[in-house]
């Protein structure tokens, strides 16, 4: 089979004593982020970008990717524990991971989530490398028109996720391919919206932007509203779950890989949406809804598998396509850039190492996750009791030196003071600003596409439509508008995101 | 047709413009108004804006010093101006944390990473 000797070739490069350290790293900073409220992936990969200057390519990618689902697993900690999700993917597992925790089950809770999370990122791991050869071959018949089509549906499905209303998250969306724009422009050589500014001639750095937007405004908001934490497990009882448990979690835990694995793979998919998707579902299925929210091991089991397939999968767009179809995927092009890799169906083939490399440091990552978060609970626990006080400074901290260190310019650290206001208003004003951020990556590949598409058809825009590919994604996204505005759906999306 | 450096721009210039026309009209018709205290009386404009404009300031005070007086100042000033927006903050704890954070900063970007950056004033 190639596809083992392919995933061998995998496991030789990222098996090396360095990379085995930086996927150590990687996923130990992202269990400490993921227990941490207040400071998500976004925020520390951005922070992390410039550090991974230095690196070998893979071993940067390796550690970027573990703080990704790292933190899926630190969320459910938290959530658990505290009934506050260390991320917004563990928002539903707080529903019964808590009270399974009040019920004295709390070491139960973290058991299966953590054994689910490990099944369902052993599943992705294998369900990326099986789709990636097949998906980049499709790759490679892309022309700009299908690229540029691509990036809409992407768009639109990125509308999907977010919280709140369409209409805002639609003009997030469309602001960021805006600020996207800003600077030279390829093709002509003029520079646009820069001002005289030097520092905007190559437009505003993705650092910036979302470390403003991300890092800064959160910290200046959950200043604003208190955070508030009371730990409520002190003993966490048996960490292994009953066989009653596994009885009752096996079937969930299959169900949340599943639908977890396909709703990463969606552009705009992820792991939030997944975990919501996941409980939804339980809740349909179960023979008694009303034990949900009262300490259901499958409220615990599914999401949780969910949210870890669903953040495992998302690399699929992004390592067979190069399209990041969440704003965490949007992180890792950047780290890519740095180290002069075009993500793409390229990549594959180019650096078979560095490809095979990352996709098996993903489950020996997983693997050491679940070490990590089973006999080492106590050590995160005690984590959880270090007050957001003393916890904010350090992060602005790093904030600051991260995004002072990409260019070692003081201007874009003022800057960064902007997007992190505006950010502030926009979570003032219910809008969310993850579509925004892959606007913001988007625009310009998209509008390169647009133009080298419409430069081929001498000027004629019926390309996008006359070419099978380009319409087929094209009719997807507008089914996916269509959809998004039916009543039924409008409810449950409120519904799934009610919970804020 | 051709399309020139404005052109993409221009599009979705309009797009926002009719999005936002759409916002417009449709806002105004729920009002909330934010109920952030508990006493039902949204707490006073300086005490809401007070963490917006210590953390804007903290940063762009790091801005200005790291070039100035180096890293290890500039890593104590963000802490000390950013807890101002904190007001249970424990000053002694502040301070000490303070400290801590310079050290590691120093010790991690500067000389683990070995980031080109100043870190002492002299």
């Amino acid at each position: 089979m190639e596809l083992f000797s392919q995933l061998a070739q995998g496991f030789d490069a990222a098996l090396s004593l360095t990379n085995l350290g930086y996927c150590l790293l990687g996923v130990t900073l992202g269990t400490l982020i993921g227990v941490l409220p207040g400071i998500g992936p976004v925020a520390t990969i951005a922070m992390l970008l410039p550090v991974t200057y230095g690196q070998q390519p893979l071993s940067a990618l390796i550690m970027l990717a573990g703080i990704y689902y790292g933190a899926q697993y630190g969320g459910s900690t938290s959530a658990i524990l505290v009934n506050l999700p260390g991320e917004s993917s563990s928002v539903v597992t707080c529903l019964d991971g808590h009270a399974m925790a009040r019920k004295g089950r709390a070491g139960a809770a973290l058991g299966i989530a953590a054994l689910g999370s490990f099944f369902a990122g052993t599943v992705a791991t294998l369900l990326i490398a099986a789709l990636a050869v097949p998906l980049a071959d499709l790759a490679l018949k892309f022309g700009p028109a299908e690229y540029f089509s691509l990036m809409v549906l992407g768009l639109v499905a990125a509308v999907v996720l977010a919280h709140g209303s369409l209409v805002k998250a639609i003009a997030m969306t469309v602001l960021g391919l805006l600020l996207g724009l800003i600077g030279t422009d390829v093709n002509s050589g003029t520079e646009r919206y820069s001002f005289g500014i030097p520092e905007l001639s190559d437009g505003f750095g993705f650092v910036v932007v979302s470390m403003g937007l991300f890092g800064i405004a959160e910290i200046i908001h959950n200043l604003e509203k208190g955070i508030q934490r009371n730990i409520f497990a002190t003993s966490v009882g048996g960490i292994w779950p009953t066989r009653d448990d596994f009885k009752a979690a096996w079937k969930p835990v299959l169900r949340g890989t599943f639908l977890g694995s396909i709703l990463g793979v969606l552009p705009g998919g992820g792991a939030i949406l997944s975990s919501f998707a996941a409980y939804t579902i339980e809740k349909k299925l179960a023979k008694d809804p009303s034990r949900f929210g009262q300490g259901a091991i499958e409220g615990v089991a599914a999401p949780e598998a969910a949210n870890n397939a669903g953040a495992q999968t998302s690399f699929i767009p992004l390592l067979t396509l190069g399209i990041p179809p969440n704003a965490v995927m949007a992180l890792m092009v950047g780290a890519m850039m740095i180290h002069g890799i075009v993500p793409g169906p390229q990549v594959m083939t180019e650096k078979p190492d560095l490809f095979w490399g990352l996709i098996a440091s993903m489950w020996i990552g997983n693997l050491m996750l679940v070490l990590l978060n089973l006999p080492l609970i106590g050590i995160w626990i005690r984590l959880l009791r270090v007050p957001y006080q003393i916890l904010y400074p350090a992060i602005l901290v790093f904030c600051c030196i991260g995004i002072y260190s990409v260019n070692q310019s003081t201007t874009e650290v003022a800057f960064a003071v902007g997007f992190g206001l505006l950010g502030y208003i926009f979570i003032k004003l219910r809008c969310e600003p993850a579509p925004l951020l892959l606007g913001f990556v988007l625009g310009p590949l998209m509008e390169e596409n647009l133009r080298r598409a419409m430069l081929l058809a001498r000027g004629d825009p019926t390309i996008f439509v006359t070419r099978g590919l380009s319409l087929a994604l094209l009719l997807m996204a507008l089914a996916l508008l269509i959809v998004l505005v039916l009543p039924s759906v409008r409810q449950t999306r409120e519904v799934a995101f009610h919970e804020d | 047709m051709r399309m020139g450096p404005g052109y993409f721009p221009m599009l979705l210039g309009v797009v926002l413009t009719g999005i936002g026309i759409v916002i417009a009209f449709s806002g105004g018709q729920h009002d909330e108004h934010p109920t952030d205290a508990p006493d039902g009386n949204p707490p006073a404009l300086s005490q809401r804006w007070r963490p917006a404009l210590l953390i804007s300031a903290s940063v762009l005070l790091f801005a200005v010093a790291i070039e100035s007086v180096g890293l290890a100042l500039a890593t104590f000033g963000v802490v000390a101006v950013s807890s101002l927006a904190n007001r249970d903050a424990h000053w002694p704890h502040v301070l000490a944390s303070g400290a801590v954070l310079s050290v590691v900063s120093v010790g991690v970007f500067a000389y683990g990473l070995r980031l080109p950056f100043r870190v002492l004033p002299f």
